[in-house]
């Protein structure tokens, strides 16, 4: 190890400023058995853990649904201010940012320039986190939080109820939720292209831990890090796959057997492999965006064959709902709305956390070269701007066939909890329903393929100490591991189970990334310093 | 002294920065087999984003591998010349990378240092294998 931060840079006034670079070398703990290249002792350990939970869960399956069930509800019911508290301020800091001087450091160094343009960018953001929540939740929740209205405000009637559940719903997948990605991708983007840190979810902290954090500190973020991914995207993987098995009886008739989930499995990890094998920029960015393209053209048609002036008009009045309603949603004190608190808040929080050191540190891989104001501009607004229009368009259609229309084939869905038919019962009210059905399934599996594909690319990453140019063995492995994982969840039980684990992690992210704040807040500040002094690179 | 036999005017020479020391071989060999007439021998090397594995980044890269033209230039009385290749995802894409250099270059050898096949080169082809069953030019491997 290398002793403390490289602080002291010689004269007197220039000691004050640490620069947070370190004379660790990527991939210096590696080892290369099998001709493999990954860390020593985080692979070993994330990849044992892995196995031993999921086992465990197989051999006690009732103690472990009891248990683990238990967890979720006590972090969903009893930790909400913890999760909904963190959230806000993340919020608050990434704004921050962008409003204080330390927005203007460029990650990359001064000289960087982009490595993608804003559309791939923007495509790959999506795609890679929470994109595929408009295929599932798009129709359901605002239809859900009209029937269900949080606030206590059951009251509404009219344009003011449908204004709060579209408000209700975006703010799910608005501000928060990127904010949180932006903090996790910013933190990694600047540590690793700025300070030349290992791109691992350790090096975010280095500022608070110094040489320390290559050691046993380090080595238990990082293992966190590859367990809440894999198994949140071995369960979303899991749950998809029964959630499509479902479509398709819906529209074709054939029965969810087993049989056909773990063929469901198979086929995306067919085709994330096929991804993976060409690369980031032949298969994730290819793939996201012609998701992009599919899903503009799908909203397209819902906007121009749905009642196309109350939709556009609506864009603006939602947006607008969300924002008045932001600090009241955001407020856990004095609510009774349990139901919307902590069963959608708290758990989506949770879940976007557990998930953020897997999309931060994709976010990270892709984001060279541009500034941090822009950086969290765009990746706040841009996700935010595409939720507001996806969820209005199909929400505001959805709430005019239930209250104008009285076609309350949604509405079951929602009574149901059947998220995978939502969209199909939805869609069969426009024309040439089968075909947009087609491309809603599409959609659904390619959202899932660059999910896997990017989430073994960053795992594979994590668990080679931050290497980037590993054997592409190393991704396959993970990618046929997520798959194998996904189809042992659904045929052994468990999904929900490994479900409450990777919720569970949340719990300890949130404390990471509160160090993150201020980690970055040194790191951010001192790069300042150096840039002026003519110091930082 | 040079070995006698056929001589390649344009060859070039794939490089990992972080094991730079381990080159002489081929640096070796591909002056061996240099001919006078030809053009620079092609040091290549493919980078990803981000820290590297030689604790090399950005500009640094492309001096440390300068340097070691430089030096070989020095010892073996051959002219080198050198080029970093930027991948996104060097892992998936740097062979074809490689590819590609050679092509731009008119390369008639390829002169590279190649590790005994481990259990993973069974499932994908480490690079020599790669650019042995994709390549057009002439592969010279040495372990």
């Amino acid at each position: 190890m290398q002793g403390e931060p490289s602080g002291p840079l010689g004269d007197e006034e220039t000691q004050e400023v640490p620069d947070y670079s370190s004379d660790y070398v990527v991939g210096q703990d590696n080892i290369q058995p099998f001709g493999l290249d990954i860390h020593n002792p985080v692979f070993v350990i994330s990849g044992s853990a892995i196995v031993l939970f999921v086992l465990f869960t197989f051999a006690f399956p009732a103690w472990a649904a009891e248990n683990f069930g238990d967890l979720r509800l006590w972090l969903t019911t009893r930790l909400d201010w913890f999760f909904m508290g963190a959230g806000n301020l993340v919020l608050l800091f990434c704004l921050f940012l962008v409003l204080s001087p330390l927005g203007s450091v460029r990650i990359g160094g001064e000289r960087a320039t982009p490595d993608y343009g804003y559309v791939s960018w923007v495509a790959m953001l999506f795609a890679a986190g929470i994109g595929i929540g408009i295929m599932f939740y798009g129709v359901l929740e605002p239809m859900n939080h009209v029937l269900h209205l949080p606030l206590g405000a059951e009251g509404l009637e009219g344009e003011a109820r449908r204004s709060l559940a579209m408000a209700a719903t975006i703010y799910h997948w608005a501000f928060h939720p990127w904010a949180i990605y932006s903090l996790v991708g910013l933190s990694l983007a600047f540590f690793c292209f700025n300070k030349g840190l290992p791109l691992v979810i350790r090096s975010a902290v280095y500022p608070l831990f110094g040489e320390r954090i290559w050691g046993p500190v380090g080595h238990t973020i990082d293992v966190l890090a590859v367990i809440a991914t894999m198994f949140g995207l071995a369960t979303s993987l899991g749950f998809g796959a029964e959630q499509a098995a479902g479509g398709i009886r819906y529209l074709f008739g054939i029965q969810p057997s087993d049989g056909l989930k773990v063929a469901i499995v198979a086929v995306i990890t067919a085709l994330a492999l096929i991804s993976v094998l060409r690369g980031l920029d032949g298969g994730i960015k290819v793939l996201s965006e012609i998701n992009m393209l599919m899903a503009i053209a799908l909203g397209s048609f819902i906007l121009v064959l749905g009642p196309t002036l109350g939709i556009l008009e609506a864009i603006w009045h939602n947006t607008v709902a969300y924002l008045a309603y932001l600090p009241e949603l955001s407020n856990w004190i004095g609510r009774d709305d349990d139901y919307y608190m902590h069963d959608w808040t708290t758990f989506y929080w949770a879940w976007w956390i557990a998930f953020s050191p897997f999309v931060g540190m994709f976010v990270a891989r892709i984001s060279t070269g541009r500034t941090v104001r822009e950086f969290i501009l765009a990746a706040m607004l841009a996700p935010s701007a595409i939720f507001i229009w996806w969820m209005t368009t199909f929400g505001e259609t959805a709430m005019d066939q239930y209250f104008l229309q009285g076609f309350a084939g949604v509405a079951d869905t929602v009574r149901n909890f059947q998220p995978e038919l939502s969209l199909f019962v939805f869609l069969t009210e426009f024309p040439l329903s089968s075909v947009t059905s087609v491309v809603g399934i599409i959609l659904v599996l390619i959202f899932f393929v660059t999910s896997m594909d990017s989430g073994s690319l960053i795992v594979d990453t994590m668990t080679a100490g931050g290497k980037i140019e590993t054997p592409l063995t190393q991704r396959v492995f993970w990618c046929v591991f997520l798959g194998l994982l996904g189809a042992a969840l659904l045929l052994g039980g468990g999904l929900s189970s490994i479900q409450a684990l990777a919720l569970a992690t949340a719990f300890p992210f949130v404390l990471i990334m509160l160090m993150m704040m201020v980690s970055l807040f040194l790191g951010l500040r001192a790069e300042r310093v150096l840039l002026e002094r003519g110091d930082a690179e | 002294m040079r070995a006698s036999g056929p001589r390649y005017a344009r060859m070039a020479i794939p490089l990992d920065l972080a094991e730079l020391s381990l080159a002489d071989p081929a640096l070796a060999q591909a002056a061996a087999l240099w001919d006078p007439a030809g053009a620079p021998i092609v040091l290549v090397t493919v980078v990803g984003p981000g820290p590297h594995a030689s604790g090399l980044s950005g500009e640094a890269q492309d001096a440390a591998l300068q340097a070691l033209a430089d030096d070989a230039r020095a010892r073996f009385g051959v002219p080198f010349q050198v080029a970093v290749l930027r991948e996104h995802d060097p892992a998936a894409t740097g062979d074809e990378a490689l590819e590609r250099c050679f092509a731009a270059h008119d390369i008639d050898l390829v002169v590279m240092r190649s590790h005994a096949p481990a259990f993973s080169d069974h499932w994908l082809p480490a690079h020599g294998r790669w650019l042995a069953t994709h390549s057009a030019r002439s592969l010279l491997l040495l372990r």
